[in-house]
């Protein structure tokens, strides 16, 4: 058990990404030096690499999804095929801002729709629906934007460790709002930024910016929606979750620091901790207001 | 020539239709006196039990030819009460019935057989998680009657046996059991 739902499916999608970007990144590849651009492959092996990644977690735990999928989480997991798909070309091709922004917003819109179709066939009204779907793709265009932004004028882990704090963040709310399936998808998001951590202190031209940062950003939002719509997520829980990754940009914001500042490294490390611990806890308090509701008692 | 046809074909098809359409009696499951309860086990030493409350739907009872007789019966995902309100939370999410974007888990029946005047076998579409599959229960026909305000009364018990594997609802296994013995208890009224 321990093997087959925590084991392969979690650690497993963190080693494929891990030797996939130490193959592309490692210290020992000619390309760039650390203040040099990286090469479109290895922009390219950010998106795949999540991608294919969080899809084979998904295969070892729940096996191929159905097409069209019936719920949220099988859609995620074809999208991330989409996504890796669509990272990886754009990435590829060196696509310019305007093109690359479209591809970004029209992924978002497409999977915010399939994952929230129920919702929106039967719970919501066409505003409601038109509502999710606008702050859904704002703020991955937004995180698309400006993570990496941040993720470039830090350099190194300061990226990865925000995002594996707001995934922690995640995966254990996940557990305290009842849904340990959509937990072990946040573990594998976890896990892969462990990974990215440990591939940034062996390269230091290693950065999770571009569609790295787009595809990371757009399966934790995916995931928060999840718990929110479809588990007992508390509001206040998914939006500072929701935040934690933009710590990295309020970081980035005094212009006085200098690129790669320990001092922002810092503030971005314990801002975002602040806000997936605040956000663990306010799950938390929510769990406990539930189980004295139920009558005090916790565990089954 | 062309009225004159058409006023016999109506009389004939009212003559022909009507004693069929009389002879099925609709009942309506009374959801105060009907539950579905569940038997499963539990860390493959022990059976936990729950039931379902939020259960709606008809039984429509053909006289002339019981065999013809249908039941549909629909039951709200979110009505589980496994006797602990923790754990009802987790029954309701997404690692099992998941009821935010299955709300109502179904069963419309598609043919039956005659095991003694008490007893039938139904077969029928289950419908649970977004996924069909055709399951058998044994019927137990508790009788007829009358109510309180003179209306008529029907009881039914319905056994059955599912793998809720079959349906995709796989956390969990084995610590909580795969196989789920089903009984539906169902009083309806006229």
């Amino acid at each position: 058990m321990l093997l087959n739902e925590v084991i392969i499916p979690i650690l497993g999608p963190a080693f494929f990404a891990g030797i996939l970007w130490l193959a592309v990144w490692g210290p020992w590849r000619t390309a760039p030096a650390e203040h040099e651009s990286p090469t479109p492959i290895q922009h390219a092996s950010l998106a795949l690499a999540l991608g294919v990644g969080l899809l084979l977690g998904y295969l070892k735990l729940a096996g191929w999804p159905p097409f069209p999928a019936k719920t949220a989480s099988q859609w995620l997991a074809l999208l991330a095929i989409a996504w890796a798909v669509l990272g990886y070309g754009v990435a590829l091709l060196e696509a310019k801002r305007g093109p690359r922004m479209a591809v970004v917003a029209a992924l978002a819109l497409i999977g915010g729709a399939l994952q929230s179709q129920v919702l929106m066939k039967h719970t919501w009204s066409v505003p409601v629906s038109v509502l999710w779907l606008a702050v859904f793709a704002v703020l991955v265009l937004l995180a698309s934007e400006a993570l990496s932004h941040a993720a470039r004028r830090q350099g190194g882990a300061s990226a990865p460790i925000a995002g594996m704090l707001g995934a922690m963040g995640l995966f254990g709310s996940m557990l305290l709002s009842y849904s340990a399936f959509l937990g072990q998808l946040s573990a594998m998001l976890v896990s892969m930024m462990g990974a990215a951590v440990v591939v940034s202190w062996i390269s230091k031209r290693f950065t999770l910016a571009g569609p790295g940062v787009t595809v990371f950003y757009v399966f934790y939002l995916s995931l928060i929606g999840h718990g929110y719509f479809y588990s007992t997520l508390p509001g206040w829980t998914a939006i500072l979750l929701a935040l934690a990754p933009f710590a990295s940009v309020a970081a980035s914001l005094p212009a006085a620091w200098p690129q790669r500042s320990w001092k922002a490294f810092f503030v971005s490390v314990l801002l975002s901790g602040a806000l997936a611990g605040g956000a663990t806890y306010i799950a938390y308090a929510a769990r406990m207001a539930k189980v004295a509701a139920g009558g005090g008692s916790e565990g089954y | 020539m062309k009225i004159l046809q058409t006023v016999v074909l109506s009389l004939l098809m009212t003559v022909l239709v009507l004693p069929a359409a009389r002879a099925a009696e609709v009942f309506t499951v009374d959801a105060v006196h009907s539950v579905v309860g569940y038997k499963i086990g539990h860390n493959q030493v022990s059976n936990s039990y729950g039931v379902f409350t939020g259960i709606s739907g008809t039984v429509s009872v053909d006289e002339a030819e019981p065999l013809n007789s249908k039941v549909n019966i629909e039951v709200k995902a979110d009505s589980v009460n496994s006797y602990n309100a923790d754990r009802d939370e987790h029954l309701k999410g997404p690692d099992f019935f998941n009821a935010k974007q299955f709300p109502v888990i179904t069963f419309a029946s598609t043919s039956a057989k005659k095991i003694s005047d008490t007893e039938y076998e139904i077969t029928g579409d289950l419908t649970l998680l977004g996924t069909t599959k055709s399951v058998t229960a044994k019927v137990a026909y508790l009788g007829t009657g009358t109510g309180r305000d003179g209306e008529a009364l029907l009881g039914l018990e319905a056994k059955l046996n599912i793998k809720r594997s079959d349906f995709g609802m796989t956390y969990g296994i084995p610590m909580v059991g795969d196989e789920v013995e089903l009984t539906i208890a169902i009083e309806a009224t006229k």
